[in-house]
């Protein structure tokens, strides 16, 4: 209960923290929403003030933030400065995409990357091991926005297997458009957690519990399957969720590349126009979502290991 | 109706061009065309890409080349630009010029709007005033600067009276400034019209059906359109939105997307092997804004000897791959072929040549050497920084200093709209071309009044021969008139003209129709587009 109480409170401090800080830097940094709806059109200072004006930024700082915490504490975000949309609708119609992306990335990289790095630490054929090894380098080495220019390349262009850009209509479709972003994006993970899975692996096998399994006679699959892997787990876990809390972000790589419609490059291109309210609300979601995947990662590590529930009450 | 058949023009002609250095400058590696074969039949769905996607297409603010080649399709204007450059009646059925104060254009009767309405003078004048109105932060204002009233004087027909003689006016009435708008729907959306979220209600061939910020805006042929030589051959055309231009092309390269207006020169050869590459002269000049007088660039001998020391070939050369012609005014010879032009030579311009000698002799002279300049641009594509440190060489080669200041795009716009944001700079970039076809379109910009003066340089010999071309009625006079202001400026150098790029357009094999030419920006083209068997 008191874990509970303090978790919820940290959330709402979090929030609030990151809020005033975003809406301040928003604001500091050079730049002006009206000047940037303008573009580079010319027009008389008067027409500059009056629209800047219908905007409400001539208002002074702290009531432009407590008038928009005020709408958001209700739900409202507001509504777009450039585009006049509501936030709200704008990041609901941009979530699927995102989230379609960054869990086929994860699917990818959780796969390929935990078999590998097992296979890896456990196969006897010094040929595979190395092979491994300069694979996950090499993969490591690969960031999402040259993955990305390689697979439009070979496999857009040249091969016309898969679409370049876009999300697709229905759902096969929208898996179909997704593939290229998706490996795109995974490549560098996975050799991450290839390599995270070897060496936990490795620590594991080395450890006395598995020489002693083994001189009593259990098989080496056995011993893998129900010990070191078991064992192993918690290290792959917790990278895994920073995995995906990286992905959250590096999505806009994939996004950008493959022209797909989500939230990383909104959150990208508000920026930059500064759209206040869209940035506010996304950093929003980003910040919530994090603290919900470290709670979710902390609840899993004390399913899978007895010891760290019993020694809650011990310590 | 267009010619079918695709002219072949060898070269394009450099203005006067004579430096040695220039030996092979004079030929451009790109062939010219001046039509695509006509569409031969109907198509059902046409995808077009477009890069950046704009924030709005209203009329009133739609200043980009993305916005006007949409609005272009969706919203028509009192007038028509051709391919050509001509401009012929559209909404308006016919214009009287009743004195030299007073235009009249009776309305073409019956013309409906997308949700069924039927257009009157009361529409006119509700979507033109915006234009006199700050509140709407018009880009036209130039246009609109010597409009005293628009008012409804019939049913059908709306009286322009002006303050001061103004004959470019109807010609500008072919761009987004002449765009008629639904009165009833201006007045409900308000602020949000042209977004998104509230999108237009316009005339065109095409009505905007569906918007999708970031991914695509869909138009649908509207059935009930009343020019029926323009009925459109194609049901339904989806711009497609690319942030990126690379992105765009690799859509064309596999076949994603249909066409495109505006490729990046770079990958024109992959293009080629894609489909089908148009290039035509363009009526834009690429050109560096002189910010600030106050500094070494106050003195006209230093703008010169800037020019002189650049070296705009090897711009064209490095930045276009030899796609566009260097040019010493913001006028390119296209542009002089205007319907109001008669007897223009371009002898009386001098061609600032590469000279660095001569250049640095000119910096001496005016006591500059060893002054600073800033150059600010910003990374909209990888032509701009080529160009930003070609100035910044050549700057350094004749004696001054210089510094770039690469701009976030925000920081960049502010220069366009903020004075205080221009004290930052000596020099900026833009790409600027006369809206209306006619020399007086982008002559203007530099005048008096004009919030396009962004360096506030002003020159009453200037002014005058401007004045006086806008108000003269017999063309050669106005073209004489003309040619004098554009003396000045190639004199002067108030913005330094580096060149003319090419207007491209690129479709796949199936697709065809559209002429390549700048006047897609105000021209239902699409309505062109048709199946090429």
């Amino acid at each position: 209960m008191k874990f509970l109480v303090g978790r919820v409170a940290s959330v709402i401090l979090t929030l609030s923290v990151s809020s005033v800080v975003v809406f301040g830097a928003m604001f500091l940094a050079p730049g002006d929403p009206a000047v940037f709806m303008l573009g580079d059109r010319p027009v008389t200072a008067e027409a500059l003030a009056t629209i800047r004006e219908s905007l409400g930024l001539d208002r002074p700082l702290p009531e432009q933030y407590f008038d928009w915490l005020r709408h958001a504490l209700t739900g409202d975000f507001g509504k777009s400065i450039l585009s006049s949309e509501n936030v709200g609708d704008m990041i609901a119609s941009r979530i699927p995409a995102t989230a379609l992306l960054v869990v086929m990335a994860l699917v990818i990289i959780l796969v390929f990357g935990i078999v590998s790095g097992a296979v890896a630490a456990t196969t006897r054929s010094r040929a595979v091991k190395s092979a491994l090894g300069v694979l996950s380098t090499a993969g490591s080495a690969t960031p999402a926005f040259v993955a990305s220019i390689l697979m439009i390349a070979i496999f857009g262009v040249q091969l016309q297997w898969f679409p370049t850009f876009g999300t697709g209509e229905g759902f096969l479709d929208e898996i179909y458009h997704m593939v290229l972003p998706a490996t795109a994006l995974a490549i560098s993970y996975t050799a991450v957690i290839s390599r995270v899975t070897r060496s936990a692996v490795d620590l594991e096998s080395g450890r006395e519990y598995v020489e002693v399994a083994r001189s009593r006679g259990l098989t080496r699959s056995w011993t893998f399957q129900h010990h070191i892997l078991r064992n192993a787990w918690p290290p792959i876990l917790t990278m895994a969720g920073i995995v995906f809390m990286v992905l959250c972000v590096v999505a806009v790589y994939a996004e950008r590349a493959f022209q797909l419609n989500g939230i990383g490059f909104l959150l990208i291109e508000s920026v930059v126009r500064k759209d206040f309210p869209v940035v506010q609300a996304i950093v929003m979601l980003y910040v919530a979502i994090f603290m919900a995947v470290n709670l979710l990662v902390d609840v899993a590590h004390v399913a899978l290991d007895p010891r760290l529930r019993a020694g809650k009450g011990a310590r | 109706m267009i010619a079918a058949g695709t002219v072949v023009v060898a070269s394009i002609a450099l203005v006067g061009c004579s430096a040695p250095e220039d030996t092979d400058s004079t030929k451009s590696p790109w062939e010219l065309s001046t039509s695509t074969p006509e569409a031969k039949g109907p198509l059902d769905e046409v995808h077009w890409g477009i890069q950046p996607e704009p924030r709005t297409i209203d009329a009133a603010k739609s200043f980009t080349y993305t916005s006007n080649q949409i609005l272009a399709n969706v919203c028509d204007s009192l007038m028509r630009q051709n391919a050509d450059y001509s401009v012929t009646p559209a909404l308006a059925e016919s214009v009287d010029q009743v004195d030299d104060l007073t235009l009249v254009y009776t309305l073409r009767p019956g013309v409906l709007f997308h949700d069924g309405t039927t257009m009157t003078a009361d529409d006119v004048v509700a979507s033109l005033s915006r234009n006199l109105d700050p509140a709407s932060a018009s880009v036209w204002t130039n246009i609109y600067s010597d409009v005293k009233s628009i008012t409804a004087t019939g049913e059908l027909e709306v009286t322009v009276k002006f303050s001061s003689p103004d004959n470019s006016f109807n010609l500008s009435m072919s761009t987004a400034a002449g765009v008629v708008e639904s009165a009833a729907t201006l007045a409900a959306a308000g602020a949000d019209y042209g977004t998104p979220a509230a999108g237009v209600n316009c005339t065109g061939a095409y009505a905007l059906t569906e918007w999708d910020a970031g991914t695509k805006i869909v138009l649908d042929r509207f059935d009930g359109y009343w020019d029926k030589d323009l009925v459109p051959l194609t049901k339904r055309f989806v711009f497609d939105s690319f942030a990126e231009k690379s992105t765009l092309v690799s859509a064309a390269q596999s076949g994603q997307i249909d066409g495109a207006w505006l490729l990046p020169s770079t990958s024109f050869t992959q293009l080629q092997a894609a489909g089908n590459l148009y290039l035509a002269p363009d009526t834009s000049v690429q050109s560096l804004v002189v910010a600030n007088l106050e500094g070494p660039l106050g003195d006209a001998r230093v703008r010169q000897a800037l020019l002189m020391a650049i070296d705009r070939q090897g711009i064209v050369d490095s930045a276009q791959l030899g796609a566009g012609t260097v040019v010493d005014s913001t006028v390119p010879e296209l542009v002089w072929d205007s319907p109001l032009v008669e007897g223009y030579s371009p002898d009386r311009l001098t061609h600032y040549a590469q000279d660095i000698d001569a250049a640095k002799k000119l910096v001496e002279d005016a006591g500059a050497t060893g002054q600073s300049i800033t150059i600010g641009t910003v990374n909209f594509d990888p032509s701009w920084g080529i160009i930003a440190k070609e100035t910044a060489a050549a700057a350094e080669r004749i004696g001054l200093k210089a510094t770039i200041n690469t701009m976030q795009p925000a920081d960049f716009f502010a220069l366009f709209s903020d004075p205080e944001a221009r004290k930052k700079v000596d020099l900026f970039q833009t790409r600027w071309g006369a809206p209306n076809g006619d020399p007086s379109g982008m002559l203007d910009v530099l005048g008096g009044g004009s919030t396009a003066n962004y360096g506030g340089w002003s020159n009453s010999d200037y002014d005058a021969a401007l004045a006086e071309a806008l108000a003269s009625d017999n063309n050669k006079e106005r073209t004489e008139h003309l040619a004098d202001a554009e003396v000045i400026f190639n004199a002067e150098l108030p913005w330094l003209p580096l060149y003319s790029p090419l207007v491209s357009l690129w479709m796949e094999g199936k697709v065809t129709g559209a002429t390549p030419s700048a006047y897609f920006q105000w021209y239902p083209w699409a309505a062109q587009i048709g199946a090429s068997e």
